[in-house]
Parts: C-alpha cells; structure tokens; sequence
C-alpha cells in the first residue's frame, strides 16, 4: 500500500501542451479512475506516473519518495498496458516469471510466486501455454498477474478492458475489483468508458484537455458535477440555456421557479436536468405539456425522447408506463450552471409552469 | 467447381511443366553425371570432359571421394564453410546492430542511416569488390593510413578469406538490414515497455524479447546469406586469395579452365546438400513459430 503523489505536473509535444499544472493524490489502497475523453491527457498521466514519460514540469512521488525523474524500472509502479502487451514468445509462465527473473530470485521463489497469482487468477492450467493460444480475457488476466507478481505499490491498468466484448468485459472489471480490494493495492486505472469508471472506483478524476475538471467519488460525480462538461460526459443530461431572475428559470418561451440565493439576475445560465430527474404526469393545465417522440427500449426501463418548447429532452421511465401521445411533466432536480461551473442545485422538487407570455406546451 | 479447378491445375502446370524442363531435368541429369552416369543426355559433356569416373557397376561415388582425396579441395570446403559461417555471423551482428539503432532513433543521423544502408544494393558487385580491394589492399587506403599513424605492419586484408568476408557483409548488408528493421519495427512499443516496466535493461530487451520476436526475419537472413555466399562467385573471384579458393571459383576454374565438368557438378551437389541442410532448418523454424502463434 502506498499514497501516490502529482504536484504542478506539466507535460508537452513540440509546441502543444497536453498537461497542465496537474494536481491528483491518491491514498493507499485507493483506485482511482482517470476518465475523459480522447486527447484529454488520461493516458499521458498515467504514462508518466509509470516512467514512460518524463514530465516538463512538476512533481510525482510514491510514498514521498520523488520519482519525477526516474525509469521505470527504478519506480514501483507495474503497468498492465491496453493490448495486454504480452510477450508472444514465452508461455504464460515465463510472461510471469521475467520480472522475477530479472530480480534474481531463486528458482523456488520464482515458481512459488507465479503458481500463487496463476491461482489467483484462475489460470493455473495454462502455464506452458502461449499468449496466441489465450482468449482476450485470458491474456488480460495473464498481464495482470504478471504486474500483481512483482507486488508493486502501485498499479497502473491503462484502458485494460478496451479490447474485450461487453459481456467478458463486465467479468474481468469485477474481477479486477476484487483483486484491487483483496491485496488493497493502490491503483490507477484509465478508461474513456464512464460506466467502467463510475462502477470500479474509489474516485474519478475527469479529465479534460489537460486538467481535472472534477476528482471526486462516483456518487458525487453523477449527483453533483461541478462543471458544464462533468455533466456531459458523466451520464444523460438535458441541458437548456436561460437566465436566473425572480427567482425563477427562464428562457425564451418558457419559465421554472427555482428559488435562487443570488439577488441580481444573471444571465446567460444553463441548466441541466437529469433524465431521471423528469416526472411524467397526467397533463393538466399547470404543467407543461411534451409530444412523445419516440420510445427506446433500454432493457429494464425505457427512453423516451420528448419534444418541448425547451427543446427536445430524454426521460427515463419504468418499462410499464403507459403509452400515450403527449404529457405533462416537472423536474425533481435541477443543475444551475454559470460560465461552465455548477453555481446551485438543490434536492426538492422543482415545479414548472407555463410562462404567462407564451406557455410552453408543444 | 470441378472446371474451375482444372482451370487452377492447367494455370499451375504450365509453370511447373517448364521449371521441370528447363532446371529439374537438367539438375537430374548432372546429379546422375556425378554417380558416374556418362551416356545419354550426358554423352556430349562426357565425350569432351577429363579426368572421369565412369560407372560401370551401378552408380558410383568416385568422383567425390577423388575430390576429398585433393588436400586443395579439401582446404577450398573448409574455406567456404569457414567464410560463410564467418559472414553470417559478422551481417547478422552489423544488420542487427543497425536495425536496432534505426528502430530506436528518430535523429538526423539515423535518418541518414535509414537511407545509406541501402546504398550497397545499388552499387554492382564487381564494382564495390575493386573498390573494397583498393580500399584494404596492401597500398591501399587502410594501409597508407596505417603507416601514416606509424604501423607498418597493419594486416593487408585484400586477396585473403577474410577481405571476402568484408565483401560478403557488404553486399548482403542491404537486404539483411532491411528485414530485421522491418521485423523490428513489428515489435509494439508496449511489448517493449513491458519489458521495461519489470526492470529491464536495454541489453535484455534486445536479447530476450527483441532477438526470440524477430526470429522468422533472423531465420530468412541466415538461410538466404548462407545459402547465397555458399554459391557466391564475383567477390571471391575478385577479392579471395588464389588459394584456397572458395567452391563458386573452384567450380568455375573445374567446369572450364580444367574441363573436369564432373568434378564441378559434385563441387555442385555438394553446395546444394549444404544449402538443403539452411533450408531444412528454415521450414523447421518457421513450422515451430507457426505453431508458436497458434496458426497450426
């Protein structure tokens, strides 16, 4: 177990900043996603923190021991890479055992230590096989114990999922979870899959051309995004543009009470809804009204895209509800957000009414 | 679907039917020349040729055993065997060593590389051995700097075994650098910073990942420089001592400066069992890695 460190960490191509004064603590035995989209720097932190890179600028230290500067063989760090980069010319177990090897342990050790993480791993019966004569998720499970046998302080999974199907993908991330908790090993793992990060972390640090938007617990990720792009890309969201004035919402053709700590009105607000956050009602004349658009199976609920005088928003309700051609609906919570930066919310029902100079009813 | 594939078998026999014509019956015919077969396809060579065993009891291994006998003969075998194993070893250190460096480096430098290791592919043999010869030869380049920087005795390596050694490295260096780079540049950079990330060195990488993963392209470059510098003639003739010759010029010196044809052709068979024995060991290990990567 181990605290992971990066203090001010820049990072640059040529003339292109990709890392900017990047801060992010990890605690021991913590996992820790780092989630963003492509070209976001996700991947190029994680490489640094592994040795790969050097950063420009900035600090990285694994228990206070500063390794900024150092190879990766002189941190301890172990990295299982997104194409499971096994070496096709060893079976599983002279995969396992290299490193081992290379640290000059006895021949017993060495077999002691690869049959432990085979085991773990439930793989011990392909051990004399090669990496072309494994499954995705066979070999992917063979290069993590292959980092796990090194027993490093810290574990680096850079997009170690990306290339298995949804079903086994859903297996190995488990299991990856278990492994992280039963050795309560610190790790850092980097996915553009939200779903992958919200359901196997501690915490997510979302990432975002080069800074962290927001680092925080899945929970508060979903409930409170504290930016415009948090609230994007983490989940569903119906976001609208208008303005904060009376305590009330509004925009053009429509209002929402919403009862507002600031004083003076401000401009130029957007708001953000979740679709969960959209209850449908019988309609009647102090609720706006929606045309149903359409309806997407979703499984165990279903989508429904609606056409408002606000826009077009997405609904999620239970699999039963009935079809009809048009309702009313009101929001049960409501994001706020000013310049990018999420500037008030609140839990209690957020009631919408008809604006009295042109309703809002479709 | 039984005409298409009569359309496949005629389009395949056409090329094989004139393969067996022009070099499988010709092959046949001096293979059977060696054992001492003079008459029919072979009775106007031998009607013209010295010093011939003749079978008259069934095939014979005469002439070989006569060449074995020759001290000269048997010092040329082991010369070309000595060569040859010596250029191997020496272009497949010098490709190895150039690949690695092209792979590795994106500098000016390695830029210029990537472009002057080709260069000896465009230069004729017989060019580049008179110009190797003058540059190692006594009087030479080499040698006129060596006594410069006060060593009058600094080896003279043109017309010995050892300048062909260079000449064969510098006409197979082209084509042998060109696929270790290539197989080289196949290697993922993740596999090796796998390697890397679990303490190792440069040395390692290159020894226990890069060298067992660039093995089909170190198999064709043995089997194709061993086989091509066993059956090599312009740069021993031109840059080899006298003796001992290399088998190339001591069979062309056989076949016509002593009309001994038969001779020649056993010189002949001899190169193609040792080259048979390269290519053996290529479908050998071209059939483990295939199994290796699950293909069979």
């Amino acid at each position: 177990m181990a605290e992971l460190t990066l203090r001010k960490v820049g990072k640059g191509f040529g003339d292109k900043s990709v890392i900017e004064g990047l801060d992010l603590h990890v605690a021991s035995g913590e996992m820790v996603c780092l989630l963003g989209p492509s070209g976001s720097g996700k991947t190029t932190t994680l490489r640094m923190i592994g040795g790969f890179i050097l950063p420009d600028a900035g600090y990285i230290g694994i228990d206070n021991v500063d390794v900024t500067h150092a190879m990766p063989d002189k941190r301890a760090t172990a990295m299982v890479f997104q194409q499971y980069a096994l070496w096709p010319n060893m079976t599983v177990f002279q995969n396992i055992a290299f490193g081992l090897k290379l640290r000059r342990l006895s021949k017993r050790e060495i077999c002691q230590r690869v049959a432990e993480i085979l085991d773990l791993v439930d793989l011990q019966a392909y051990e004399k096989s090669y990496p072309a004569q494994l499954s995705g998720g066979q070999q992917q499970r063979v290069a993590l114990a292959r980092a796990l046998v090194l027993r490093p302080k810290v574990l680096l999974l850079d997009e170690p999922l990306s290339n298995l199907d949804a079903q086994l993908r859903h297996k190995v991330r488990d299991e990856i979870r278990e492994i992280q908790q039963q050795f309560r090993i610190t790790t850092v793992f980097v996915t553009h899959d939200q779903d992958e990060a919200l359901s196997v972390s501690d915490r997510v640090a979302v990432l975002s051309n080069g800074r962290i938007e927001q680092f925080d617990t899945p929970d508060n990720l979903y409930r409170y995004p504290k930016t415009e792009f948090v609230a994007n890309f983490i989940g569903s969201v119906n976001m609208f543009e208008g303005r904060l004035a009376n305590n009330r919402i509004e925009g053009s053709g429509w209002s929402i009470p919403h009862p507002s700590p600031y004083s003076q009105p401000l401009h130029d607000v957007k708001i953000a809804v979740r679709p969960e956050d959209i209850e449908l009602r019988h309609p009647s004349s102090s609720l706006p009204t929606a045309a149903i658009k359409r309806r997407i199976p979703r499984g165990h609920y279903a989508e429904l895209i609606l056409e408002t005088a606000m826009g077009e928003m997405r609904a999620f309700v239970p699999n039963e509800y009935p079809a009809s051609e048009t309702t009313g609906f009101s929001f049960r919570r409501v994001l706020v957000y000013k310049n990018g930066q999420l500037i008030d919310t609140d839990g209690s029902q957020v009631d919408v009414a008809r604006n009295t100079s042109g309703g809002m009813g479709s | 679907m039984v005409k298409r594939r009569s359309i496949g078998f005629w389009m395949a026999a056409l090329p094989i039917a004139f393969l067996l014509a022009f070099v499988g019956l010709p092959t046949v015919e001096s293979f059977l020349y060696t054992l001492g077969y003079t008459g029919g396809p072979n009775a106007v060579v031998s009607a013209m040729a010295q010093n011939q065993v003749v079978a008259h009891h069934g095939p014979t291994l005469g002439v070989y055993t006569e060449l074995f006998k020759m001290s000269p003969f048997r010092s040329d075998f082991i010369s070309t065997l000595w060569v040859t194993i010596l250029s191997v070893i020496l272009l497949l250190v010098a490709s190895w060593v150039i690949a690695l460096y092209l792979r590795f480096s994106n500098g000016l430098l390695a830029r210029i590389a990537s472009t002057l290791y080709l260069i000896p592919m465009f230069i004729p043999s017989v060019i580049a051995s008179y110009a190797l010869v003058t540059f190692w030869n006594a009087g030479g380049f080499v040698d006129a700097l060596a006594k410069h920087l006060g060593d009058p005795n600094f080896p003279s390596f043109g017309y010995t075994l050892f300048g062909v050694v260079i000449g064969n490295v510098w006409t197979g260096l082209p084509f042998s650098v060109l696929m270790l780079a290539s197989g080289l540049r196949n290697v993922p950079d993740s596999l090796i910073e796998a390697a890397r990330d679990v303490g190792a060195r440069a040395w390692t990488v290159s020894l226990k990942i890069l060298l067992p993963m660039n093995t089909l392209p170190l198999v064709i470059v043995t089997t194709f420089s061993c086989i091509g510098v066993l059956g090599a003639y312009t740069v021993p003739y031109l840059m080899g001592p006298t003796a001992p010759q290399l088998l190339g010029v001591a069979m062309a010196n056989f076949f016509s400066a002593y009309n001994e044809p038969q001779q020649a052709e056993a010189m002949a068979v001899m190169v193609f069992i040792l080259a048979s024995v390269v290519g053996t060991w290529y479908v050998m290990a071209n059939l483990k890695l295939d199994r290796r990567s699950g293909r069979i």
